[in-house]
C-alpha cells in the first residue's frame, strides 16, 4: 500500500459518518448561531450559488428567453449524463484515498465494447450493453488488484491503464468512429418520459444508489475510515484490501455504465481516449467536496459540481459570451469556491483566519 | 476484428487523374540500377516543371451564382469542432459573419475537439430552438443521435466540409452536406489534395521523388489524401515511397509525433522529400523534428490546409517548405449559402472552393494575410449578390 495520506490535503483526519462537519472547538467569543450559521454557509454555498446563477441567466436579456425553457433543461441535464456517471465512478477510489485516472478510458472503452458488440457482431442490445458493462467491470477489478493486491500506487498505475486503454481503443476502431447500432438504443438516448431526458433518470437512480452506499452502509463508512487513515482503519479490524479492491470494482463498473450512456447518446462510439471526460468529472467531484460534506467527497456535492459547470456553461453559450469565457469562470468559480470552504472550515474550527 | 475498408474509387481516381494536367511521366523505364540518359533527364525535367506549374495553379472554381431567397430572422447555430483550432474557429467565424450579413442571428457553440462536446453543441441548438444548424468539419457518424434530435425537431442542418452518414453504410442524417467543386465528391477532392502534394514534390526533387510518407486515419480525409498521392506517383517511374509513418492525433497529444518522424527520418536516409496530410502537426512537432534532422534543407516537405502559422513556417523555412491550401473563410459562408438552398427547396451548389499550393516563392499572401487564391476570388461579394444583398 502507498502512504496513509490521503489526496485531498484539506481533509480532516478523522473517521468521517454521515453527519455534517462537526462543530469542534470554537473560540469562546463566537455565539453557537454565528457557529450554525458558518456551518450552514458553508455546506450550502455551492447550491446557493447555482442557485443564483439560474436566477441571473434567467433574467439576463442575452439568455433569458432561451435559458428556462423546458428545451434547454432536458439539454443541460442530458448532456450532463455520462460525466455525472464518470464522476460518481471516481467518488468511490476517491474516498478510499486513490485517484483513478482510468475511468474516462474504462467509459470509452465500454461504448466501443457497447457499440461494436451491435454493429460489428450483430448481437442483440441487451447483450451489447451487458458486454460493455462487463469489460468495464474486470478493467476496475485489474486496477484494485494493482492497488489492493499488488500495492501498486493508484496515481500510477491507473494513469498506465488509462494510456493502454486509449491505445488498444485507438487499434481497434483505427481511430474512426463505429456506427450500425440497433436504432432503439439510440432512440431511449434521445427519448424522454415526464418531460426529462430518459437517461436522467439512469443517472438519478445510480446516483441514489452510490449516495446511500456510501452514506448509509457500514461498507462506504469504513471506505471514508480507510481513506482518512489507512493505518488506524487497519488497526481497528477493517478489511482494507477488500474494500479497496470493491472501490475499483464499482468505479469500473459505474465508468461502464456511463459508456452505455455514452454509446446510446452518441448513436454510436467513437474513438477517443476519455480525457474529455475525466477532467470534467474530476473537476466536479472536488467542488462537490466543498459542499454537503465539505472536506469530502460526497455524492450530492458531486451532482451539484457538475449542475454548477453545466448550468453556467450552458448560460455563457446562451449570452453569446466569446469560448474562453467559460473555462475563466468556471476556473475562478472552482478556486471560490475551495477558498471559502477553507475560509470557513478554519473559522468553524476557531483557527482564526 | 474489423478491417478498415478505404473505399477505392480506382475509377473515378482514374478520371481525375486524367482530368487534371497529365503528368509527364518523369522518364521511359529503364533498369533501376541504370543512370538515366540525357533524353529522358531532360524529359523528366520538362515533366517536373509543368507539375510544379500544375500544383501551383491547383484546381478552383466559382462561387454560385444563382439566386436564392433569404427567409427573414431566422437563427443559425454554429457548432465548432473547436476553438482552440484555427482551423476549426475560422470557418465557424466567416459562417457567423456570413449569417449577420443576412441579418439573422448566429450563436457559435464550442465544440472542444471532442465528440462529447459536438453531440453537446448540436443538442444545445436544439434546446435553443435554432432554424438552421451547421456543423464544422465534423463527420455525421460522431453524434449520429443527436442530428436524428434536430431531424425530429424540424431543424436544417448542414455539415460544413463533412461527411454524411451515408460515407460509413448509414442512412444519411445531415439535411445536407457542403460542396467544394462541380464534379467532384468529398472523397475525390481530397484525392486532389494529394494529387497536388505528389506534383510539387515531383517539381521540387526534378522527378527523382524518395519519399517519406506520413499518413492519418483518424479522419476519413487522411487515407483520401493518401489515394490521391499515391496515384499519382504510380505515375512517376523514377519516383519512391522509402518509408510510410502512420501519425494520430495522439501522438500529437502525448508529445510524441516529434520522435516517431525523427526516428522515420533515421530509417530513410535517402529520402529527400515529407509528405504530411495536416498542417496542424507540423506545430506539433514536426517541423522541430525536421530542423533537427539537419537535413531540411535537403527535404521537400508539404502538408495540407495552409493555416496563417503553417504560412509563417513556411517563409521563415522552419521545417516546412509548401502546403496544399484552400481558403476556410470561404468554407464557412459555403456552409450558410448551403443553408439558404435546402430551405429554399433548391439543389445544394457547388461553392468553388479549390487547391493552389503555396510555398516561400508563390502563391504566398503578405505577411499576417490569410491565403487567397491566386487570382483573388471575391467570394463574399458573390454570395452577397446571390443572396441579394
Amino acid at each position: 500500500m502507498d502512504s496513509s495520506h490521503t489526496p485531498l490535503e484539506t481533509r480532516e483526519a478523522k473517521v468521517a459518518g454521515p453527519a455534517g462537519p462537526e462543530s469542534s472547538h470554537a473560540g469562546p467569543q463566537r455565539s453557537a448561531g454565528g457557529r450554525l450559521l458558518g456551518a450552514h454557509l458553508e455546506r450550502f454555498a455551492l447550491p446557493l450559488l447555482l442557485v443564483l446563477i439560474i436566477a441571473f441567466f434567467g433574467v439576463f436579456p442575452a439568455s433569458s428567453t432561451v435559458f428556462l425553457s423546458g428545451a434547454n433543461v432536458s439539454v443541460v441535464l442530458a448532456n450532463q449524463s455520462v460525466v455525472t456517471l464518470v464522476a460518481l465512478a471516481l467518488i468511490f477510489p476517491l474516498v478510499a484515498g486513490h485517484f483513478d485516472f482510468s475511468v474516462g478510458g474504462i467509459a470509452v472503452l465500454s461504448s466501443v465494447v457497447t457499440a461494436a458488440s451491435m454493429a460489428h457482431f450483430s448481437l442483440p442490445l441487451w447483450l451489447s450493453c451487458l458486454l460493455g458493462v462487463a469489460v468495464a467491470a474486470v478493467v476496475g477489478a485489474v486496477n484494485g488488484l494493482l492497488v489492493a493486491r499488488f500495492g501498486m500506487n493508484a496515481f500510477v498505475s491507473t494513469l498506465g491503464m488509462a494510456t493502454l486503454l486509449g491505445g488498444l481503443i485507438q487499434w481497434y476502431t483505427g481511430g474512426l468512429a463505429i456506427i450500425g447500432v440497433d436504432p432503439a438504443f439510440t432512440k431511449f438516448g434521445s427519448s424522454s418520459w415526464l418531460g426529462l431526458p430518459r437517461v436522467v433518470f439512469v443517472v438519478a437512480v445510480l446516483a441514489f444508489l452510490a449516495w446511500y452506499l456510501l452514506t448509509h452502509t457500514p461498507f462506504g463508512r469504513a471506505l471514508y475510515a480507510i481513506g482518512s487513515n489507512n493505518r488506524a482503519a487497519v488497526l481497528v479490524g477493517l478489511p482494507l484490501r477488500r474494500y479497496t479492491q470493491t472501490a475499483f470494482c464499482l468505479s469500473g463498473t459505474l465508468a461502464g455504465l456511463a459508456g452505455v450512456i455514452l454509446a446510446a447518446r452518441t448513436g454510436g462510439a467513437n474513438a477517443d481516449n476519455g480525457t474529455y471526460l475525466l477532467f470534467p468529472a474530476l473537476a466536479a467531484v472536488f467542488l462537490g467536496a466543498t459542499a454537503i460534506l465539505p472536506g469530502r467527497f460526497n455524492v450530492v456535492g458531486t451532482v451539484f459540481g457538475v449542475l454548477f459547470v453545466a448550468v453556467s456553461v450552458s448560460g455563457l453559450t446562451l449570452s453569446g459570451a466569446a469560448n474562453w469565457v467559460d473555462q475563466v469562470f468556471n476556473g475562478v468559480a472552482l478556486l471560490v469556491a475551495v477558498g471559502l470552504s477553507s475560509y470557513l472550515g478554519r473559522r468553524r474550527s476557531g483557527q482564526g483566519t | 476484428m474489423r478491417s478498415m475498408k478505404p473505399r477505392m474509387k480506382a475509377g473515378a481516381l482514374s478520371a481525375l487523374l486524367i482530368a487534371s494536367l497529365a503528368l509527364a511521366s518523369c522518364s521511359t523505364a529503364t533498369a533501376e540500377d541504370e543512370p538515366a540518359d540525357a533524353e529522358s533527364a531532360s524529359a523528366a525535367t520538362s515533366g517536373s516543371t509543368d507539375a510544379l506549374a500544375a500544383a501551383y495553379e491547383g484546381t478552383v472554381g466559382t462561387p454560385p451564382t444563382e439566386s436564392v431567397p433569404v427567409p427573414e430572422d431566422l437563427t443559425v447555430w454554429i457548432v465548432s469542432c473547436g476553438q482552440s483550432q484555427v482551423t476549426c474557429s475560422t470557418p465557424s467565424q466567416a459562417a457567423a459573419d456570413a449569417a449577420e450579413a443576412i441579418g439573422w442571428q448566429s450563436n457559435i457553440c464550442d465544440g472542444q475537439l471532442n465528440p462529447n462536446g459536438w453531440a453537446s453543441c448540436i443538442r444545445q441548438g436544439v434546446g435553443a430552438d435554432a432554424d438552421v444548424i451547421l456543423v464544422m468539419g465534423q463527420d455525421c457518424s460522431s453524434f449520429q443521435g443527436p442530428l436524428e434530435e434536430a431531424r425530429a425537431a424540424g431543424i436544417t442542418t448542414v455539415g460544413v466540409g463533412a461527411n454524411d452518414c451515408d460515407i460509413d453504410g448509414g442512412e444519411p442524417l445531415y439535411s445536407g452536406i457542403t460542396k467544394k467543386l462541380d464534379g467532384l465528391d468529398n472523397e475525390q477532392w481530397w484525392n486532389m489534395v494529394g494529387k497536388l502534394q505528389a506534383d510539387w514534390l515531383i517539381g521540387q526533387t526534378d522527378g527523382d521523388l524518395k519519399l517519406l510518407e506520413v499518413t492519418f486515419a483518424d479522419a476519413r480525409f487522411g487515407p483520401w489524401i493518401s489515394d490521391g498521392l499515391n496515384a499519382a506517383l504510380a505515375d512517376c517511374d523514377t519516383c519512391e515511397v522509402v518509408g510510410t509513418l502512420q501519425l494520430s492525433n495522439r501522438d500529437a497529444a502525448s508529445g510524441t509525433m516529434a520522435q516517431k518522424l525523427s526516428t522515420a527520418l533515421l530509417q530513410a536516409p535517402d529520402a529527400n522529400a515529407i509528405s504530411v496530410p495536416l498542417d496542424g502537426w507540423f506545430l506539433a512537432g514536426l517541423s522541430q523534428a525536421i530542423v533537427s534532422s539537419q537535413r531540411s534543407d535537403d527535404l521537400a516537405v508539404i502538408g495540407t490546409f495552409g493555416q496563417r502559422s503553417n504560412l509563417d513556417l513556411i517563409a521563415a523555412g522552419e521545417g516546412q517548405d509548401a502546403s496544399v491550401t484552400f481558403s476556410l473563410e470561404w468554407d464557412g459562408w459555403s456552409g450558410v449559402d448551403t443553408a439558404l438552398r435546402l430551405l429554399a427547396d433548391q439543389e445544394i451548389a457547388a461553392s468553388g472552393v479549390g487547391l493552389q499550393v503555396v510555398d516561400a516563392e508563390t502563391n504566398m499572401p503578405a505577411d499576417g494575410t490569410s491565403f487567397t487564391y491566386n487570382p483573388e476570388i471575391d467570394f463574399k461579394q458573390a454570395y452577397l449578390e446571390a443572396w441579394g444583398k
